[in-house]
């Protein structure tokens, strides 16, 4: 499984997170990337499919309340996997900060990142398991700032 | 609805200002002002104390360079202020004033610090930067450390920044933290290690003798599932170059599916009652790598890929069931084909495509594909599903179903295809992406010439192609539609002038779809007229329809006065009707040239036919026109060919119809005449004579003298010229080649010296044209270019001396 990036942006095209594995895209590209992604995200209706291509990725996306969740794959992926993936993560940052708004995600982003690299590293799935990604994320809860 | 604010946890901090305010900014200027000035006092804080006057808008980048160039940084706030960092960075701005606090906050001995500052490093910098250097002491104790996540986190770094030269300094830790007592440890170097492989994926470097596929084993058969969920990662980069010496693992992997789907992992893996989902789609795909071509593997992985694939099924309606199904599917059809594994796939994917959820019918159609490839008879099913998602609405759906389309085409429904495809390709969808656009004229091109019904069929194909996606076809194909229209018989002369006069016709009156309806009014079907209702080209034709139509008409255009009206037109009607419809399209100089060639030609067919000038004089008024600027043009392709056109058609009707024969295009010379034709022997006389007489000789650059065997070599090289094989003398025009004065020589031969000898007879011709009145002899070709673009010279243009 090879996931290129991962974007939270919202419906005003505001980046929340932005998350690239084995990636090396200068920030003016990123950002770039990102503005054309969520444009055409913003473009399509529910009637549509959950993937589309653009440039040499396929993006697959989710959207919760005013996030959208984007995930940019190379091809020959499992689009329904990552689909799945997508909101799996979302229960994860849920069950962590207790339903989760685009607020908690804006406050605490390093915490998410943190999620984040128990679930995914260099692009492949590590870990779905909610017990083993919140345990070391929880520890630092305790820890004297 | 307004959320609730969740109470900070940290004391109150700057950065909660910072998310307050984007949160409530209203456009992206006012969001870089605040971010710009953030930056600014981080700098400060972070560094020395230089402020930064000549900064532009923003206040976030500038407080943040405040802070974090003061050397009285405050450590308490490092957490805070590495945040700050990333969301400079998130939002479009240049964070390289932070690279080395985080370099210095990463060895703070606060636990949210180091994590804040690493997370800041991974964000900002990459593998290949120098500063990850600073980084490896740093790293190096903290992997040796006590407390379990600082270990992580170090392992989460190294697997990012670490570049092929640190590999060394840090392997021997990493793979001793492969049987840290942490879970959360052992899988993460796991990771590290599959990173080091894909830093040296030959073991040519660092890597080199290290038996990275021994660890991998061992982790294989961890007593945690998420440390061999991790190295199934591993295995299936390592299987993806080399499948061979993993085969062997194909019974441990079996077993551990087999586990998996019986529910024997503890319930924090299921997800939405499947077990462990995600790992056995994992297992799916390197399943899938391994058996492929190789019978034996997948005799022993069918089983248990036949019980994934019913569990999943059976598991109810979820996504990540389809997934698995899907997975599964895709497994069967790459390994070595299996009857009861391919109809338990096909039934699984006649579910996914009846479903009404697009998602769902995407996968079916991409699976129905798969199994396609593999097996025809399953798509025959499923055909009237197909078409329906072809009806569909969504672009993503039609353009998979237009896939699955192409792979189904044989010979009978090629006809079918291709207009779905052209539609397609007309419609707005397709548009502004032009990948997309090559793709599908690409996908066009090549079915129509492996499944062609009839020639003329193919023809009005090709034009249609030409004209809504000229733009991103190779030149060379107009060359080669236009040798095979040469080729034919008058039958299909007759056709393509006709094809090409209507496209003229709706070129000029109407934007686009023009050819579509002249495709229409030669019988082409109800799909391609409504296409041509509904198109979206830009109105202009393409460069490479463009060049067709002028060759094919200039060639053939006569033959326009044999057709039934309305289409029947006299050549001059012809003549003024290319012209009208080239002048519109601002075409490029190859173009122009081929439009003087081909008024050339049918002004000559006209004289020949009518024995000599008629009272309306050789050549119509706007072609006359043309003419007369082109010859005094800037570039010496156009003035050349005017020039000799001027003199040609001074020519008697009888050698002029020697020299521009009618239809000569294919024909083929013999050896004999064609080194006749190279070295221009049959002018050797009157030569001779012009010399006698006092005039110069002819002394040819020293390219030519080479290509004509005069000179070797070595004098080349002493002159500092090279040999220009096929580009000589041709001024650089690229564009399409072959489309000479249709003087009979469409080189079969090698194009060098049949080019050498154009450049040669161009000088000769020159001069020797309006005295070639020596009987039926064809000098050598005009213009004859070898295909292809001209390659840029680096020589002498040699008619510069003689138009200069």
């Amino acid at each position: 499984m090879t996931i290129k990036f991962l974007l939270l942006v919202n419906k005003q095209g505001q980046t929340r997170l932005a998350k690239y594995f084995t990636e090396l895209l200068s920030t003016d590209e990123k950002r770039a990337l990102e503005g054309e992604i969520v444009r055409k995200c913003l473009a399509r209706t529910d009637k549509q499919c959950s993937f589309f291509e653009h440039r040499s990725y396929k993006i697959i996306y989710r959207r919760y309340a005013s996030l959208f969740f984007m995930v940019g794959v190379d091809d020959d992926e499992n689009e329904l996997a990552v689909l799945e993936l997508i909101h799996c993560f979302v229960e994860v940052l849920d069950k962590h900060f207790g339903q989760v708004c685009e607020l908690d995600i804006m406050n605490d982003p390093d915490v998410v990142h943190y999620i984040m690299d128990e679930m995914l590293l260099n692009g492949c799935i590590v870990d779905t398991n909610k017990i083993n990604i919140l345990e070391p994320v929880q520890l630092l809860e305790n820890v004297p700032s | 609805m307004l959320q609730q604010l969740k109470a900070p946890k940290l004391p109150f901090r700057e950065l909660d200002l910072l998310v307050k305010a984007i949160g409530e900014c209203r456009s992206k200027q006012e969001e870089d002002r605040i971010i710009a000035a953030e930056v600014d006092t981080l700098k400060q804080r972070l560094s020395d104390p230089r402020l930064d006057k000549t900064r532009g808008r923003s206040r976030e980048v500038d407080t943040l360079k405040q802070r974090l160039s003061d050397p009285r940084l405050d450590k308490t706030r490092g957490r805070e202020y590495m945040v700050r960092v990333i969301y400079c960075e998130m939002l479009g701005h240049d964070a390289s004033f932070a690279y080395i606090p985080a370099l210095q906050l990463a060895s703070d001995p606060s636990l949210l610090t180091k994590k804040a500052a690493y997370l800041a490093l991974t964000q900002l910098l990459d593998y290949k930067h120098e500063l990850v250097l600073l980084l490896v002491n740093t790293l190096l104790s903290d992997l040796k450390s006590d407390n379990f996540v600082v270990v992580a986190s170090a392992l989460v770094v190294t697997s990012k920044l670490i570049g092929p030269d640190l590999v060394n300094a840090v392997l021997p830790l990493v793979i001793e933290r492969l049987s840290h007592p942490r879970e959360s440890v052992r899988k993460k170097a796991v990771m590290a290690l599959l990173h080091f492989h894909q830093m040296d994926p030959d073991r040519s470097g660092p890597l080199a003798g290290v038996e990275l596929e021994r660890h991998f084993r061992t982790t294989l058969c961890d007593k945690e599932p998420s440390v061999m969920a991790a190295t199934l990662n591993a295995l299936a980069s390592l299987a993806a170059t080399n499948p061979a010496p993993f085969r062997q693992l194909i019974p441990s992997l079996t077993s551990i599916l087999k586990q998996v789907v019986e529910h024997r992992l503890p319930k924090a893996y299921d997800y939405h009652r499947f077990p462990a989902p995600f790992i056995q789609i994992k297992l799916l795909k390197l399943l899938r790598l391994l058996g492929a071509g190789d019978k034996a593997a997948s005799d022993n992985m069918s089983a248990v890929v036949a019980a994934t694939l019913r569990r999943a099924a059976a598991g109810g309606s979820h996504t990540i069931g389809h997934a698995i199904v899907y997975e599964a599917v895709r497994t069967v059809t790459d390994i070595y084909p299996n009857p009861q594994l391919l109809a338990a796939a096909a039934e699984a994917v006649a579910g996914l495509i009846k479903s009404s959820s697009h998602n769902l019918k995407y996968c079916g159609l991409t699976a129905l594909a798969a199994i396609t490839r593999v097996s025809p008879k399953y798509a025959q099913e499923h055909q009237v599903a197909v078409i329906d998602c072809l009806e569909d609405p969504d672009e993503t759906l039609k353009l998979k179903t237009l896939e699955l389309l192409v792979t189904m085409t044989k010979a009978n429904n090629v006809t079918v295809v291709v207009e779905r495809l052209m539609a397609f390709l007309r419609s707005t969808a397709c548009g502004g992406d032009e990948l997309l656009r090559r793709h599908i004229a690409g996908q066009v091109v090549s079915l129509a010439e492996k499944y062609a019904p009839d020639t003329a069929w193919f023809v009005r194909v090709m034009a249609e192609v030409f004209e809504v996606g000229g733009d991103v076809l190779q030149p060379q194909l107009a060359h080669n539609l236009c040798r095979l229209i040469a080729e034919q018989d008058s039958e299909l002369h007759a056709t393509a002038v006709r094809l090409f006069m209507q496209i003229l016709d709706n070129g000029t009156t109407s934007s686009g779809g023009a050819a579509a309806a002249a495709a229409a009014g030669l019988g082409g079907g109800a799909a391609a007229a409504a296409a041509a209702a509904g198109s979206s080209s830009s109105g202009l034709l393409p460069e490479i329809l463009l060049c067709c139509i002028c060759w094919v008409l200039g060639e053939y255009g006569s033959l326009a006065a044999q057709l039934p009206p309305p289409h029947k037109a006299s050549i001059g009607q012809v003549a003024d009707k290319l012209c009208a419809a080239v002048a519109s399209a601002q075409p490029s100089p190859a173009t122009r040239a081929h439009l003087l060639t081909a008024i050339t030609k049918l002004a000559a067919r006209q004289l020949v036919s009518q024995g000599g000038p008629g009272p309306a004089g050789v050549l119509r008024p706007e072609a006359q026109d043309l003419l007369s600027k082109a010859g005094s043009s800037s570039l010496v392709e156009l003035q050349q060919r005017a020039r000799e056109a001027a003199a040609l058609l001074k020519l008697p009707p009888t050698v002029l119809s020697a020299v521009l024969p009618f239809d000569g295009s294919c024909e083929e010379l013999e050896p004999a005449e064609l080194e006749e034709a190279r070295s221009l022997s049959f002018l050797d006389s009157y030569v001779n004579q012009a010399i006698a007489a006092g005039a110069q000789p002819y002394n040819p650059p020293p390219e030519l003298c080479h290509e004509l065997g005069i000179l070797d070599a070595e004098d080349l090289d002493s002159l500092g010229l090279q040999s220009p094989g096929a580009a000589a003398a041709v001024p650089a025009l690229g564009g399409l080649g072959g489309m000479g004065l249709g003087l009979g020589l469409m080189p079969a031969a090698a194009g060098a010296p049949a080019a050498a000898a154009a450049a040669l007879g161009q000088q000769r011709q020159q001069s020797a044209a309006a005295a070639a009145a020596g009987g039926g002899v064809r000098p050598a070709a005009g213009t004859a270019l070898k295909g292809g673009p001209a390659k840029g010279s680096s020589i002498v243009d040699p008619f510069k001396d003689l138009l200069g």
